[in-house]
């Protein structure tokens, strides 16, 4: 993992949460990273990848209470420089799988 | 999803959870597996919801583990914008860094040049093969050890024993006189297999053979290539154009014979000319005067070669029985290091331990400052953090700036020990001995980076070891840098910090005082002669031009009869010892009231050749009986003075005048009588006690190097010149040496305890300025985090005085915890000083008192400043900063 760059988990993790609305806590996240994945996903990993982004400044967290059950959660959201590395990870990789269909029998 | 509930948490999950995440964090993270678990039973059914549950449980704590054990292995690695960013930052504080370059630079440099010298004195190996074969032998009759008679070096030389090679050698000076003048020079009399015996080899010529060491062989020596190219011209690189050269030495003509390395070892340093020792065959068992060496067989035990050597002197001894009585004696032996290493341990440990103590309190003080810092910058940091540092890169950041800290201390240091290297010689040379051996070796070198690299460690991570969480910055940028939580366990390792250093400056400061009480008591002794306008000087007479008595005595009759004729001289007269330096040739003796019981050793004290106007020109006072008369120099029946602590200590209850002895251990032969008491006059170190001195007549006839001493009304300086033309119209091929004033005099024998004292003061001062230095930091830092607690206090009505003891009494109770802990340790280690003071103990109530008075007085004044700022403050503007 280098200094700018992102795992591929960690990617996945940016992603679902815009795809849940820009905002998520960890319980819609684990859910709908199975859905799309179709494997079980660890709530343990998901978590040490939020804190780690966290950490690089890539997503803020706050707490929140939950309205109907009134336990607490802690909220995740992009930053605008998590924003923009997914922007510049997405445009790298689409170069390089640009014209690469017929060599993966894709039409 | 209603009745689903998950299956029972196991108990060891929560409280592993609580301590890796925050117990908070762990609820949240329990809470939200309970939330999943009904998801996965509606999606996929009870029982696989159950199993995934368990699972993940399970996993929390292991994947935790596992990603800190990674962070661990993977150490945030300084890379190269840290490491200018850092430079950056402390160039940014250049006061702090400085202080602390400083400080680390004098502490570490300090334990490094000691540590040059224990390097040199006991670690490193002498340039001699198999030093550790090589010994000293000399006659043992403790607690005196004194040198071999030639009737001695010649049994040992004849006898069975297990030491293959025996040499000796006497240390002496002589007259040189070439063409450039005449110069009073070291010798070192060597007999044949010296050399050998200490593997040096002549780079050219040869080393003296038995035959030069007849009585009546022409005189020969060897000399150093130095020594032959400086003074003999000598061009060739082995010096081998010298050989055959002859010297003139002590009016004597000596051959070159060969031409020796010019180092050859720390026993011979500083000398140039090796002459060859001819011994005269012994008529009596004395004198003693022959320094011999051994280097003993391999594969014997020292312990078998001693007791040949206790043999050997047993069968000797009943074969001079006549001259020479005192059967305590035997031969003993010392191995060549334990010879060359002299007595400094003492000394070594209290310098060593002063530099170590004080690289404690650099080291102590860097940390609490750089803690400090971090603290202050606790903005900085979280602006940093919100802008997308990793918490490992501040770290990293942090370190970076401590190990360039530490790097410039090693640095610094280097360059102070280099440059205390430099001038050790100078200043320590009298009681250090192989000084010019030291230099900053590999392994000196060594323990300066470990040193550094310990300090780093210790000021790199003390101000890191702080509890963190991973949210730990961000409040900090809310609450305008005033962290609750992380502050107070900050403020408690820097109190910790300034007590141990006040407790460490403690010790160092005692010392100091202790020393410098003594030292003023030194100073205040009674030396036992006026210095003021006293001149002393030396004249060493040729013994190949003045061999007989009364050659010698026709020589000074005149010259000091001119000298005193001079105008402005009071009075003149001749000793062949100077007060206040030790004085070698003592003599053992025997009183005819109070004989020394069988088995027990004979007293043994310096016994001086003084005349009466010695005691005249010095003012010493006649204390009982009578002076020396003219008569009693060719008298036949000896007399001698002695001083007052001689006859306290054999006669305390009696008069010593009138009472008889025998000297040398000879048990026939005329006695000698105590004519009169004269004043103390010590001829040992300051601050040494004295052991009593005896003096006797006739210096003129009995000195070949007499000191010259003359009393003037006026300036003493201004004769030297005339005497030097006195001296030359005598005899043009003399020289004078050892010029000194009596204020010299007295000056130079308090030159090693004023070194000492000015050292550990030096060092206490530091130490105290650096201690006060930390106190006073944390209280005005205290005092700013507490400025919105001040101003409500004063707001409501509390009075400035309780504000201001409120302060001091914070910061006294640190100072008092500091200095009682300090005391505690000063009196475990200042016993080592014992040997050093004169007139104090190391626990002088009036001393602890003292210090314990100072460090209180100095570290109000630190907790007064901020407490005043504190009572300053303005209670609407520190509000409104909020």
């Amino acid at each position: 993992m280098t200094r700018r760059g992102l795992g591929a988990f960690e990617q996945q993790v940016l992603l679902t949460i815009l795809r849940l609305g820009g905002e998520a806590y960890s319980v819609p996240m684990v859910l709908e990273m199975e859905a799309l994945s179709g494997r079980e996903i660890s709530q343990a990993a998901v978590y040490i990848a939020l804190r780690r982004l966290e950490d690089k400044g890539m997503v803020s967290s706050r707490m929140d209470d939950d309205t109907d059950t009134g336990r607490e959660r802690r909220y995740f959201r992009v930053n605008p420089s998590g924003l923009s590395l997914l922007r510049d990870s997405r445009r790298t990789m689409a170069r390089f799988w640009e014209g690469l269909d017929p060599e993966l029998g894709e039409q | 999803m209603r009745d689903s509930h998950p299956p029972p948490v196991p108990g060891w999950i929560r409280p592993l959870l609580a301590w890796l995440l925050s117990g908070r964090e762990a609820d949240l993270a329990l809470a939200d597996l309970e939330e999943l678990h009904r998801a996965w039973a509606d999606a996929l059914g009870r029982e696989e919801a159950d199993r995934r549950y368990l699972r993940q449980l399970r996993q929390y704590p292991i994947r935790l583990l596992a990603q800190r054990l990674g962070r661990l292995l993977r150490p945030p690695a300084p890379r190269p914008p840290d490491l200018r960013q850092a430079l950056r930052s402390l160039v940014r504080a250049p006061g702090l860094s400085a202080a602390i370059l400083l400080t680390l630079g004098i502490g570490i440099g300090g334990c490094t040049a000691i540590f040059a010298i224990v390097d040199v004195l006991y670690l490193r190996a002498l340039p001699y093969p198999e030093q550790d074969r090589v010994f000293w032998i000399y006659t043992d009759a403790p607690p005196n050890r004194w040198p071999f008679s030639v009737v001695d070096f010649e049994a040992l030389s004849r006898g069975r024993t297990s030491f293959g090679e025996i040499a000796a050698y006497t240390r002496g000076s002589a007259t040189l006189v070439d063409a450039r003048g005449a110069e009073r020079i070291p010798t070192l009399r060597v007999t044949p297999g010296f050399f050998e015996l200490l593997g040096v080899t002549p780079r050219s010529g040869r080393a003296p053979s038995p035959a030069d060491a007849e009585a009546a062989a022409p005189a020969t020596a060897l000399v150093t290539l130095d020594f032959a190219g400086r003074r003999l011209g000598a061009t060739r690189p082995n010096g081998s154009d010298a050989i055959g050269h002859t010297l003139r030495l002590d009016g004597e003509l000596v051959e070159v014979a060969g031409v020796v390395p010019s180092d050859t070892g720390p026993l011979t340093s500083g000398v140039a000319v090796f002459p060859t020792l001819r011994l005269e065959p012994p008529a009596r068992k004395g004198p003693f005067f022959l320094a011999v060496l051994g280097r003993l067989d391999e594969a014997t035990e020292a312990g078998t070669a001693a007791a040949e050597l206790r043999r050997l002197n047993d069968d000797l001894f009943p074969l001079w029985v006549d001259s020479y009585q005192d059967d305590r004696a035997t031969w003993g032996m010392m191995s060549l290091p334990e010879l060359l290493q002299g007595n400094v341990d003492r000394l070594l440990l209290v310098l060593m331990g002063a530099v170590a103590l004080l690289l404690l309190i650099a080291a102590t003080n860097a940390t609490n400052l750089l803690l400090s810092r971090v603290i202050g910058r606790r903005q900085e940091l979280a602006v940093r953090a919100a802008l997308g540092a990793s918490r490992g890169r501040i770290l990293a950041h942090l370190f970076v700036e401590s190990g360039i800290l530490a790097l410039g201390g090693v640095l610094v240091g280097l360059l102070v020990a280099q440059a205390a290297i430099a001038i050790m010689p100078t200043v320590a040379d009298a009681y250090i001995p192989r000084l010019d051996e030291v230099s900053l070796s590999g392994p000196t070198l060594l323990l300066a980076l470990a040193l550094s690299a310990g300090c780093a460690l210790l000021f790199g991570l003390v101000p890191l070891m702080r509890p963190s969480s991973h949210s730990g910055l961000e409040p900090t940028l809310r609450s305008g840098g005033r962290g609750a939580s992380h502050g107070r366990a900050d403020q408690r390792t820097q109190r910790l910090l300034v007590v141990s250093q006040l407790a460490v400056a403690v010790p160092l400061l005692v010392g100091a005082a202790l020393l410098l009480s003594s030292f003023a008591r030194l100073g205040r002794m009674d030396p036992g002669f006026e210095p003021e306008g006293l001149l002393s000087l030396r004249v060493g007479l040729p013994l190949a031009t003045y061999p007989d008595p009364e050659g010698r005595k026709q020589f000074w009759d005149p010259l000091v009869d001119r000298v005193a004729a001079l105008p402005g001289v009071l009075s003149v007269g001749l000793a062949n010892a100077r007060p206040g330096q030790v004085f070698q040739d003592s003599n053992n003796f025997d009183l005819e009231d109070r004989p020394t019981p069988p088995g027990q050793s004979q007293p043994s004290v310096p016994w001086i050749i003084a005349e009466h106007g010695f005691f005249e020109t010095l003012r010493i006072p006649l204390v009982e009986g009578r002076w020396f008369d003219p008569a009693d120099d060719l008298g036949a029946e000896p007399v001698v003075l002695v001083d007052r602590a001689w006859a306290r200590r054999f006669f305390p209850d009696g008069s010593a005048v009138g009472r008889r002895m025998r000297s040398g251990g000879q048990t026939t032969g005329p006695w000698i009588t105590v004519v009169g008491v004269v004043g103390d006059v010590p001829y040992s170190e300051a601050g040494q006690e004295g052991q009593g001195a005896v003096y006797m007549p006739d210096p003129r006839r009995g000195s070949t190097a007499p000191f010259l001493y003359v009393r003037t009304s006026g300036d003493p300086g201004g004769l030297v010149a005339r005497i030097r033309t006195e001296i030359r119209r005598a005899d043009p091929g003399l020289p004078l040496t050892d010029v000194a004033s009596g204020e010299a005099v007295l000056h130079a024998s308090l030159t090693r305890p004023r070194h000492l004292t000015t050292l550990l003061t030096a060092f206490a001062a530091v130490a105290l300025a650096l201690a006060v230095v930390g106190l006073y930091g944390v209280l005005a830092q205290t005092v700013q985090r507490r400025r919105p607690d001040i101003a409500i206090r004063l707001a409501l009505g509390g009075s400035p005085r309780a504000v201001l003891s409120l302060v001091l009494g914070q910061g006294m109770t640190l100072v008092g915890v500091g200095i009682a802990a300090g005391l505690v340790v000063a009196l475990a280690l200042t016993r080592v000083l014992e040997g050093l003071l004169y007139e104090v103990s190391p626990r002088d109530p009036l001393i602890l008192v003292g210090v314990t008075g100072l460090m209180l007085a100095v570290s109000a004044m630190a907790c007064l400043l901020p407490g005043r700022r504190a009572v300053r403050v303005d209670p609407i503007e520190a509000l409104r900063e909020d």
